[in-house]
């Protein structure tokens, strides 16, 4: 082209277009940036706030979110677990007073179901008990949180065994008095969290054989956590397990593991026939006419108890329909700063547009001023990043042993004394990418859209600009 | 011998339109500059002498005419960054108010038409020495515009204008905002790069004077070219 063949013969320089130019250039940028910063201390300090607490805003946000639907120890499988529950009604609309199912249940509905890779039982009224514990008569006695189960138990979930091994469903038929216990438990208890394997604890007063220490757990995972786990069958109060009058009716909550590739409906398909047959048993020989019905809930539905108690059984439609306000409140929450944020930066990039007249009459393009912007705000972003980071590690420490903050993730959660909350399992770099990008996304929306409209303007207008 | 002509404007007119008025800034103007050439425009303020280095350092845009760089017609027919590629390797600017970019050093100031042409770092640093040593200001390297004074600001501003070896230089007013003796200083600088280095320069000057020391001189008048 003659156009391009005049210029570079008068260039003087051959166009080169390296890496090392635009390493060059991208080094100008944030040496230009951390000068701005130093120059408008005020503005500096105040956009890194902004951008921190927009930062720790979504981290808090996310973190909540993370706790209660992401795969974290032990429950690395929340994805494919499955909570079944059970509810006889009889005519009259009364409920039979069991929240689960019998082991008899267990046994006859779930062991063969082709699509469940593990089934698990546990009492659902754990919170109810409370134990003291003590290595002998007379010695320290702590209270402890107990958790039945089955073996399964510790297939469904993957606990890390520091020592021993869990009980086997043979200690579960007899009812052993075998129990798992916390590392955090061993050292409270014996002073060390290994080499206590084979020793006896007493349980308000009784002894138990410990056959395995795993790694705390925390709190917020209620599914899971304990400071021990003991066979369901050790527990005298059968009755709160096993109905009279519904033989299917019980005390155990079973929780599944879908294989891979099977779905929640393929479960309840499966489950069908069972309840068909029970029924029609039940309803043959009882002189009520009994109902039932069988909740099949994915991990993500149940944890959104906190929203709304409706969710479990609503359609996609009316689940949606209750998310959106909580969900709105939230967007809010983490929209409010960044959007101020965003006035910010606006009001910065219109009085930085003299200087990109002068960059456009020396040579620069749309393309070159539009990466300076995006570089320069990254680099404000990624120092309130760092300090967001800090913040909420900061907020989390100052609440993580707050009850409201704790009810956000359960309902019915029971404080459990002397346990720490895992920082490992808050702030994955995953998380803190994602609410860094939504924080830098918003951020350089806010800054390209003056630039760019500044860019499409004359030169000589934009460097006439008033700073 | 035939002088090659480097900057032609023919029948060009430029209007500013509000809601309210509209202004005519330049009015048929026909104006050609040639190589190696040290033109002055002059005029008193608001005749359009600005506006016409504007356009000639295609900074704005005509209403109407035609405007020719180097042998290129300029126009609708190349895109923002072919204008910004001619701006950078043929048009060096310098302005009354210097226009220098605060946040950034003398050396970083000064290398940014090279950066904007994708010249390696190194090669760059190595040339805006060479240009600052040449405008005498090797010991302010590291300053900011904030630390220097005018004279020393229109000395890296002239320096940026030259770092990329362009063909015209376009001078708004160099001295407008300097003393005496500065804008004496500065004039000499730009006269030592017209007839060492043979570069075009246009200059728009208030200062008779100085001008009566350019090989050129035209004058404006309500945006009209008077001589």
């Amino acid at each position: 082209m003659k156009f391009e063949k005049t210029i570079d013969k008068q260039a003087g320089w051959s166009p080169h277009r390296g890496e090392d130019a635009l390493w060059g250039r991208g080094g100008l940028y944030v040496r230009q940036a951390l000068h701005m910063m130093r120059e408008d201390k005020q503005f500096s300090a105040i956009y890194i706030a902004g951008t921190a607490v927009a930062i720790a805003s979504a981290m808090v946000v996310a973190l909540i979110l993370h706790i209660r639907m992401g795969n974290i120890y032990p429950e690395v499988n929340r994805d494919r677990t499955i909570y079944v529950g059970s509810n006889f009604t009889d005519s009259d609309g009364r409920f039979v007073g069991y929240p689960g199912y019998s082991p008899q249940a267990v046994e006859e509905m779930f062991s063969h179901l082709k699509c469940a890779e593990v089934v698990s039982a546990v009492m659902d009224d754990d919170y109810l008990y409370h134990f003291s514990a003590c290595t002998e008569v007379g010695s320290q006695e702590v209270q402890v949180s107990p958790k039945f189960t089955d073996a399964d138990f510790f297939r469904l979930y993957e606990f890390q065994f520091l020592d021993g091994k869990p009980y086997d469903g043979e200690n579960l038929t007899h009812g052993d008095r075998c129990i798992v216990i916390t590392d955090r438990l061993a050292k409270r208890t014996f002073g060390k969290s290994r080499g206590v394997v084979g020793e006896s604890l007493l349980l308000n007063y009784l002894p138990y054989k410990v056959v395995g220490v795993v790694k705390e757990v925390s709190p917020l995972l209620i599914a899971s956590s304990a400071d021990i786990y003991l066979p369901y069958t050790v527990n005298d109060s059968r009755a709160h397990y096993q109905s009279d009058e519904v033989s299917y009716a019980g005390g155990l909550k079973v929780r599944v593991l879908l294989k891979k590739g099977c779905t929640r409906e393929m479960l309840m398909d499966e489950l069908e026939p069972y309840k068909a047959q029970y029924l029609s048993m039940l309803n043959s020989t009882s002189e009520k006419e009994w109902s039932w019905y069988i909740q099949v809930v994915p991990h993500w539905r149940k944890t959104l108890n906190f929203i709304s108690s409706e969710v479990n059984d609503a359609s996609t439609g009316t689940l949606l329909l209750n998310l959106l306000p909580p969900a709105l409140l939230m967007l809010l929450f983490l929209l409010l700063p960044a959007i101020n944020l965003s006035g910010m930066v606006s009001n910065r990039m219109e009085s930085r547009l003299a200087e990109m007249g002068i960059c456009k009459a020396f040579g620069a393009n749309r393309r070159v001023l539009l990466g300076q912007v995006i570089q320069e705000n990254l680099v404000l972003t990624l120092f309130g990043g760092v300090v967001g980071y800090v913040l909420s590690w900061l907020f989390i420490t100052a609440i993580r042993e707050n009850k409201v903050f704790l009810s956000l993730f359960e309902r019915e959660y029971a404080p459990v004394e002397h346990v720490s909350l895992q920082f490992d399992m808050f702030f994955t770099p995953t998380m803190f990418l994602i609410a860094f990008v939504c924080c830098a996304v918003l951020n350089l929306m806010a800054a390209l859209i003056p630039a760019w409209a500044s860019l499409k303007k004359p030169i000589v207008e934009s460097m006439n600009q008033k700073k | 011998m035939t002088m090659e002509t480097v900057i032609k404007l023919t029948e060009v007119n430029k209007i500013y339109r509000t809601e309210e008025v509209e202004t005519q800034a330049l009015e048929n103007v026909n104006l050609e500059v040639y190589k190696g050439e040290f033109l002055s425009v002059m005029g008193p303020s608001g005749c359009g002498k600005s506006t016409l280095l504007n356009i000639m350092g295609l900074l704005d845009e005509p209403t109407s005419g035609m405007v020719e760089l180097c042998g290129t017609t300029i126009g609708r027919n190349l895109s923002d960054n072919q204008l910004a590629e001619f701006r950078n390797k043929t048009l060096g600017f310098v302005f009354q108010s210097f226009h220098l970019i605060s946040s950034l050093n003398v050396i970083d100031n000064v290398q940014l038409p090279l950066m904007y042409r994708g010249v390696p770092y190194g090669e760059r640093i190595r040339r805006a020495k060479e240009v600052i040593e040449r405008v005498g200001l090797s010991h302010r390297m590291k300053h900011t515009p904030v630390q220097l004074s005018g004279g020393q600001c229109q000395r890296v501003a002239i320096a940026r204008a030259i770092i990329g070896n362009p063909e015209i230089i376009l001078a708004d007013e160099p001295t407008g905002n300097l003393d005496s003796k500065m804008g004496a200083d500065i004039l000499g600088l730009l006269k030592q790069l017209n007839e060492e280095d043979g570069r075009t320069i246009v200059m728009v000057t208030h200062n008779e004077q100085q001008a009566r020391q350019t090989s050129r001189i035209v004058k404006f008048l309500d945006g009209r070219q008077m001589e």
